[in-house]
């Protein structure tokens, strides 16, 4: 605390040359449904103010963003001074030289190996706190260099509200770029340690992952008085990284390919065992249609990645409903393909056709297939049952996504088909888009065990007068897939409608009306979530907002990683935001 | 254990009187000096690149539709009042690993204006934004002058005014000293 109060007095006496602030402020009073099967009600508020101030003079700026929270949307409380700085840096830059100071948020290459942010929306951070130099004394040529220590958290359960499974990691990271007539190449080494605390391995070893599994299969051959001696010390898993990227564009190609390859050891065993991650972009244009090939592989099945987070190689939509059963991404095991195309028919329509699919490396141990061929089962050396193990499945398993191929279902297959049209009419006072959305997901073990079509839309209109009309409306069906004890599927459907209008008052603010519905067939129960909004434009650069009524929750999905945003019934939320 | 709320209920209403344009304008805020890449990957130093222009800079991303429906209009302000001094300057905060869709994106969009790289939100941070679509202007001295947030259909129009009044005023300068080098 200390510190922050000599970054801001010093800041406040070299304010002089530029200061800015930004304050957002946001209430929110009504009751919270649990979407589980009890169905039950608690009050649900909260009372969030983030206060960003920036202040610079010559070539030193300082940021910080100070926090009171009882309570805030995700994440604890922030009510005593102690916690009152969010997020601090202190930058300095001259000439060749940048060096900042304070909580690093910071990305090379494409992120496979290092991708450092902070996202308030679905509660993530995977910052270091420490110093990052990066020295650039040509045009072609930088050298970087950052070091320090983080807290990274994630939810046992996703419909909680605070990260209750922690981490402490540090990262000690040196790198060095080229840009070359041959395009551009970089090369970085990094060491990463994740310490795990001693209560943790049994949290860990419950969820749907590799890394769970393998947990489980090293307390089941640990069990009894060695596993308890295990897990009551605290474990250290260090990973080492090196990575190469090269970028060029050739002629009518733009190319990227990273490749980080490392070497780590496995929760509380010494051993290393080495992993890799995979990218390729490749986008071009042919006849005045872009054309854009992307593929992902990031097998580091037995190592939770913090420091890093690679692109995500499928489409993230802004659709309300879309973004409900978006992918979700596991950084550590997953291979995928996307191909996506944009071409416009006239000078204001555009279309855009993307298809993106993936699965895991590997499918589950096969636990229905245990026997040898003459019909005994198969043990090893030790006793243990060997399980057998599932086809990989082809390219064009994935793209027919046949839920009853159960090597193809093993692997944790999604496929997603989006299709969109938009444009604007010759005066500029109409605009419109349609899309249209498939999306499989075979994934039993988490829920996400579905096919799903979905058609999103939006309207605008101007009038003369400056003040226009919105209006989006979404609709989605899903055939929820159940397995059954006689190896049977049976199917639900559940229908889904958004619908939004709002009419916009120019320099005055607008007048909102949402409308969110659904129903499910395995329980025969439909549901209507509706709200008024008015938002009022008290300058260019200050809002605020008033929210009457319901919203249901579901899933935000930013970068791949998804929240369960809980649903608010009944209740006032309010949104105040100003630069100055 | 100190609790802030009352803090903040004062820091809210310091808000409000902060906000008044006159204060505001009181309290001079730069365009950041710093370097910054353009799509194509090319070294620039922002204050080079705005340099004796009235400049608006437009924050935005590929999620954020507001923000392309605003571009639309910035384009056509770009071409109009270009000869007259200002210029937009858009900047990009996708992350390298999305850059090809905004390349490509921005290519078939036909913009005439640059669009500069800011993958970690720095400069965005640097001139106070925090939410898209973020407008800043300036005048031709790198002062900021007026930022805005959100974009709505109608919007437009009132930016193009402030524009003008923007030109008006460096065409009202020219002429003071065109008259005092007369006398």
């Amino acid at each position: 605390m200390i510190r922050l109060a000599i970054i801001i007095l010093f800041s406040l006496f070299l304010s002089q040359e530029s200061i800015s602030f930004n304050y957002e402020s946001k209430y929110g009073n009504g009751t919270n449904v649990n979407d589980g099967s009890n169905g039950e009600e608690s009050p649900y508020s909260y009372f969030e103010n983030l206060l960003d101030v920036n202040f610079s003079y010559k070539n030193l700026f300082i940021y910080t963003q100070l926090e009171y929270s009882n309570s805030p949307i995700y994440g604890v409380d922030r009510i005593e001074i102690e916690n009152l700085a969010n997020t601090y840096n202190v930058e300095y830059s001259h000439l060749d030289l940048f060096v900042k100071y304070g909580h690093i948020q910071s990305l090379y290459g494409y992120g496979l190996s290092v991708n450092m942010f902070q996202d308030q929306t679905t509660n993530f951070d995977n910052r270091v706190k420490g110093v990052e130099i990066k020295y650039s004394p040509y045009d072609m040529f930088d050298i970087f260099y950052i070091s320090g220590k983080g807290n990274y958290g994630i939810k046992s359960s996703a419909d909680k509200r605070i990260n209750n499974l922690l981490f402490d990691h540090e990262l000690d990271l040196l790198g060095t770029q080229f840009y070359t007539d041959f395009g551009d190449i970089s090369f970085i080494y990094s060491d990463k340690k994740t310490y795990y605390l001693a209560d943790i391995y049994d949290n860990l070893k419950i969820s749907d992952t590799r890394i769970a599994n393998d947990l489980e299969e090293y307390w089941l051959t640990n069990i009894g008085d060695t596993w308890n001696n295990l897990i009551e010390s605290d474990s250290e898993v260090n990973l080492r990284s090196f990575n190469i990227g090269y970028g060029n564009s050739l002629g009518n190609f733009d190319l990227y390919l990273e490749y980080d390859i490392n070497s780590y050891n496995k929760i509380l065993r010494d051993k290393d065992i080495n992993g890799a991650s995979k990218f390729l972009s490749i986008a071009t244009e042919v006849l005045g249609v872009d054309f854009l090939y992307e593929f992902k592989d990031y097998d580091m099945v037995y190592y939770m990645p913090i420091t890093s987070s690679p692109p995500l190689v499928f489409n993230e939509s802004s659709s309300v409903l879309i973004s409900r059963n978006q992918h979700s991404i596991d950084f550590s095991d997953e291979i995928g393909h996307q191909f996506e195309s944009r071409f416009n028919l006239t000078s204001d329509i555009s279309f855009l056709m993307n298809l993106s699919i993936g699965r895991k490396h590997s499918g589950i141990k096969n636990e229905l297939d245990i026997f040898d061929e003459n019909g005994g089962i198969n043990f090893d050396e030790n006793g243990n049952i060997i399980y057998g193990t599932y086809t990989e499945p082809t390219f064009k398993d994935l793209y027919n996504m046949n839920f009853l191929d159960k090597d193809l279902v093993a692997h944790k297959p999604f496929r997603d088909f989006y299709i969109e049209g938009s444009g604007w009419n010759k005066n500029n006072n109409i605009y419109f888009k349609l899309g249209y959305q498939s999306h499989y997901s075979y994934d039993n073990v988490s829920g996400k065990n579905y096919q799903s079509n979905s058609i999103p839309t939006q309207f605008v209109y101007a009038f003369k007068n400056n003040n226009s009309f919105t209006c989006y409306y979404e609709t989605q069906q899903t055939k929820n897939l159940s397995y059954g004890f006689s190896n049977e599927y049976t199917f639900f459907t559940d229908e889904y409608e958004y619908m939004s209008l709002s009419y916009h008052f120019n320099k005055f603010g607008s007048l909102s009306y949402f409308i969110d519905s659904e129903y499910k067939e395995s329980i025969d129960k439909s549901q209507y979530w509706t709200g008024w909004e008015m938002s009022f434009e008290l300058s260019s650069s200050m809002q605020f907002s008033i929210f009457q009524g319901s919203q249901k929750g579901g899933l935000v999905c930013a970068n791949g990683i998804c929240a369960v945003q809980p649903s608010f019934e009944d209740g006032t939320k309010m949104t105040f935001r100003v630069l100055f | 254990m100190i609790k802030l709320k009352n803090l903040f209920i004062v820091c809210f209403f310091i808000t409000f009187l902060f906000s008044d344009d006159k204060i505001v304008k009181i309290i001079k805020e730069k365009i950041p000096s710093v370097n910054i890449k353009d799509i194509n990957k090319k070294k620039i130093k922002l204050t080079d690149i705005s340099k004796d222009y009235y400049v608006l800079f437009n924050f935005w991303n590929m999620a954020c539709e507001p923000c392309k429906k605003e571009m639309k209009f910035l384009n056509i302000f770009h071409k109009r009042y270009n000869e007259y001094g200002f210029k937009v300057i858009s900047i990009n905060m996708d992350t390298p690993r999305s850059m090809s869709k905004v390349k490509k994106y921005v290519k078939k969009s036909g913009y005439a204006f640059d669009v500069l790289q800011d993958p970690r939100m720095d400069v965005f941070k640097k001139m106070g934004g925090s939410i898209m679509p973020f407008v800043v202007l300036a005048d031709n001295e790198g002062n900021i002058v007026n930022k805005h947030i959100g974009f709505n259909l109608g919007d437009e129009k009132a930016l193009e005014e402030e524009i003008k009044e923007l030109i008006k005023f460096k065409v009202d300068t020219i002429k003071v000293k065109l008259n005092e080098n007369n006398d």
